[in-house]
């Protein structure tokens, strides 16, 4: 095995090991200082009240990898970690506010796409993107748009997908493994590391987070995670080409992206009422419930989802971009025609209701 | 303790992220500063550390082991070799290690100005004697002399050089040479006058390999390969591979090489890039024409890394680090092309 292999491995185990031995003090720490999530009868779906500081031990243990990493491995190092490490702690800070005072979803983004430009500024950008035609564009300045919007977009869909236990969390640990396997093909040895402190943190994490789940992550991990998520993706490599091509994590992500687009679309429609930035409980995952199916049932099908949308990503990461794009359209129609039937289904149960 | 109030959790929470950050920092800070003086391309800092510290000894022995391990060799570090050795230096080392330096302070002026004063008494230096050459060879070091002096050439065009002057010129500027037609330490020999000259990532860069008057090198990307059989010279094989564009080139070239009996002469220049796809066996592979891992790349022993200059004369089956190698490091901050020289001469006094 080759001397970086073990690095991956290393740096996984000690994410792992810290958040294993982390997520319990924080679960004592929220306890204690009466942080829990108690259930309701509209959004919520636990029955009891749980501790939702879980996200902390995410945080703490990617300062712990960094640390490990620069300290044992300093050839792997990038100064990069640092700056995800400088802009998470903001990110951090503003989840536990959202979590604990709430703070209005307008005011979150603004600070989000604030925080996305801060990136754009310390090198995170895409300034190219896949042609459908083969090849590359060069988006010039728009990066300075595309970037902040695909860093708030990824860190609202891994906080969007978490409403049921261990969803969220094995979501992330799936398009983790995937991209990196995509980056390990490619040789990225940033984008391993990044993927292994994640896939650690994620698989740790779901131990305390399964079904039924004794912490939560609150807004502060999932906004956390998807910020990891949404950097790893943006390193670009030597002669300018995104090392993950964004398309790839666009069918990685394809479940939660595809939860914030149905999102969108349902605020827009209350929009007219003022109810933009308010929350409901139509998310993918709700829907699912809805139909009858059980709480792990329905985790398990999302995770099968994510686990085919991953290998799609794999194989398209190795295909040119022209057929990148066809895959991409192929996924396009798929979650399509997923979303059609779901309402079909819906429809059928509330019409065979009506008649009950 | 249940804390009503959720202001003070947010405070008491902050702190704690707070804390954490601040003791990642302190944390980062240290190891930072900790794996900056032991990162192997520092050693002027180490120098500089330990002859503070009184221990010359060892503040020399990292100035050898930087000057080893990292091409081109910069001026600060003659100047400091300079200065720590200055009290007790020898006569002629002095000499030569100012010749060295005032070649290489020369190299860096001709990148940006067009008008440098060339100082024949450097480069006509009775201290390395190089052989009078044969025809072929002659008029392949001017070849070579005008793909040098590229980045240089509006300096150096008025100047009328003899071949002399340009190989004490290549000398100094970091060439390794091999003399008495002896390549290295390999204990093979070649029978006529050989130059390599690589060029690493740049614009317009070219590898040439001098050889009985012809160039078995070229302007396109990639890896270039001569092969000789064993004295009297032959040209066995000759070959690019495009390591940069794909693993597939590097595969190719491995399977080129295994095929090469042992004996046989192997003259390798880079052109460009040839590291990106460059694998383990191909790397074993040109091990095994006696050069050695001898520069770090990203604190790891590499024989050479991405956009660098690698010239070498080899011999299939000699013992590793036997074999002339040059190699030189690319830098996208400077303007200047890496430039790697290598050569194997019939005669001269250089042991």
């Amino acid at each position: 095995m080759k001397y970086q292999e073990w690095s991956y491995i290393a740096v996984w185990f000690v994410s792992f090991v810290t958040t294993l031995l982390l997520v319990p003090v924080f679960r004592w720490i929220a306890i204690k200082l009466g942080v829990v999530d108690m259930p309701d009868q509209k959004r919520k779906v636990h029955k009891k009240p749980i501790p939702y500081l879980g996200g902390m031990a995410f945080y703490i243990s990617f300062l712990v990898a960094c640390c490990f990493i620069e300290w044992m491995y300093p050839q792997f190092f990038d100064e990069k970690l640092t700056i995800i490490a400088v802009v998470g702690t903001l990110i951090v800070l503003m989840g536990l506010l959202d979590d604990l005072i709430s703070i209005p979803a307008s005011r979150k983004l603004i600070f989000e796409l604030f925080l996305g430009v801060l990136l754009y500024y310390w090198g995170f950008k895409s300034t190219t993107i896949a042609h459908p035609l083969g090849g590359v564009w060069d988006v010039g300045w728009l990066a300075l748009m595309i970037t902040p919007l695909w860093i708030v977009g990824v860190m609202n869909a891994i906080n969007f997908s978490d409403g049921l236990d261990g969803l969220a969390s094995g979501q992330v640990a799936i398009c983790s493994a995937t991209i990196f396997a995509i980056s390990y093909y490619n040789g990225q040895i940033f984008s391993c590391l990044v993927m292994s402190i994640l896939l650690g943190c994620t698989l740790a994490f779901l131990v305390y987070n399964s079904h039924p789940a004794s912490v939560f992550m609150g807004d502060t991990g999932a906004l956390f995670l998807g910020f990891v998520l949404g950097c790893a993706t943006l390193v670009e490599r030597k002669k300018g080409v995104t090392i993950v091509a964004l398309t790839v994590p666009m069918v990685v992500l394809a479940v939660p992206f595809l939860d914030t687009f149905l999102s969108f679309l349902r605020r827009i429609q209350r929009a007219t009422r003022g109810e933009f930035f308010m929350p409901d409980r139509d998310h993918l995952h709700h829907r699912l419930l809805k139909l009858g199916l059980s709480q792990r049932q329905v985790v398990f099908s999302l995770y099968y989802f994510s686990i085919c949308m991953g290998f799609l990503a794999f194989i398209t990461s190795l295909l040119p971009s022209k057929y990148t794009f066809l895959v991409l359209f192929l996924v396009c129609m798929l979650v399509g025609m997923g979303v059609i039937l779901l309402h079909f289904i819906e429809s059928i149960i509330e019409k065979k209701e009506e008649i009950e | 303790m249940n804390i009503d109030n959720p202001r003070i959790k947010v405070v008491i929470l902050w702190g704690i992220v707070i804390v954490s950050f601040f003791v990642f920092w302190v944390s980062h800070t240290y190891i930072s500063d900790y794996q900056e003086f032991n990162e192997p391309r520092n050693y002027l800092i180490r120098a500089e550390y330990y002859f503070q510290e009184g221990d010359k000894e060892k503040a020399l022995r990292e100035i050898e082991f930087g000057m080893d391990t990292f091409r081109p060799v910069p001026s600060e570090t003659l100047v400091f070799l300079m200065k720590i050795r200055k009290d007790k230096l020898e006569k002629n080392i002095y000499n030569e290690l100012e010749k060295k330096y005032k070649i290489t302070m020369l190299l860096e002026k001709c990148n940006y100005s067009e008008t440098v004063q060339f100082d024949n008494a450097v480069l006509s230096s009775d201290e390395v004697l190089f052989p009078s050459l044969s025809k072929t060879t002659k008029s392949s070091v001017l070849s070579s002399w005008k793909l040098l002096t590229r980045s240089t050439l509006k300096c150096m065009q008025t100047e009328n050089l003899s071949e002399k002057q340009i190989l004490n010129f290549l000398y100094y500027a970091g060439g390794v040479f091999s003399f008495h037609s002896t390549i290295g330490k390999t204990g093979a020999s070649i029978d006529d006058d050989v130059i390599v000259i690589s060029e690493g990532s740049e614009e317009g860069s070219g590898a040439q390999i001098w050889f009985q008057g012809r160039n078995f090198g070229g302007h396109r990307r990639g890896f270039y390969v001569l092969i000789l059989t064993p004295p009297p010279c032959k040209i066995y094989r000759s070959d690019r591979f495009d390591i940069w564009d794909s693993y597939t080139e590097a595969v190719k070239m491995t399977r080129f090489l295994e095929e090469v009996p042992d004996g046989y002469i192997g003259i390798f220049a880079v052109a460009d890039e040839a590291s990106e796809n460059m694998t383990e066996e191909l790397e074993h592979t040109l091990l095994s024409f006696g050069f050695a891992k001898r520069t770090y790349v990203r604190r790891e022993l590499k024989l050479f890394g991405y956009g660098y200059a690698f010239a070498g004369i080899g011999v299939k089956g000699a013992n590793n680090g036997t074999a002339p190698q040059n190699w030189a490091e690319y830098d996208p901050s400077k303007k200047r092309i890496p430039l790697a020289v290598c050569g194997v001469m019939k005669g001269g006094n250089k042991p």
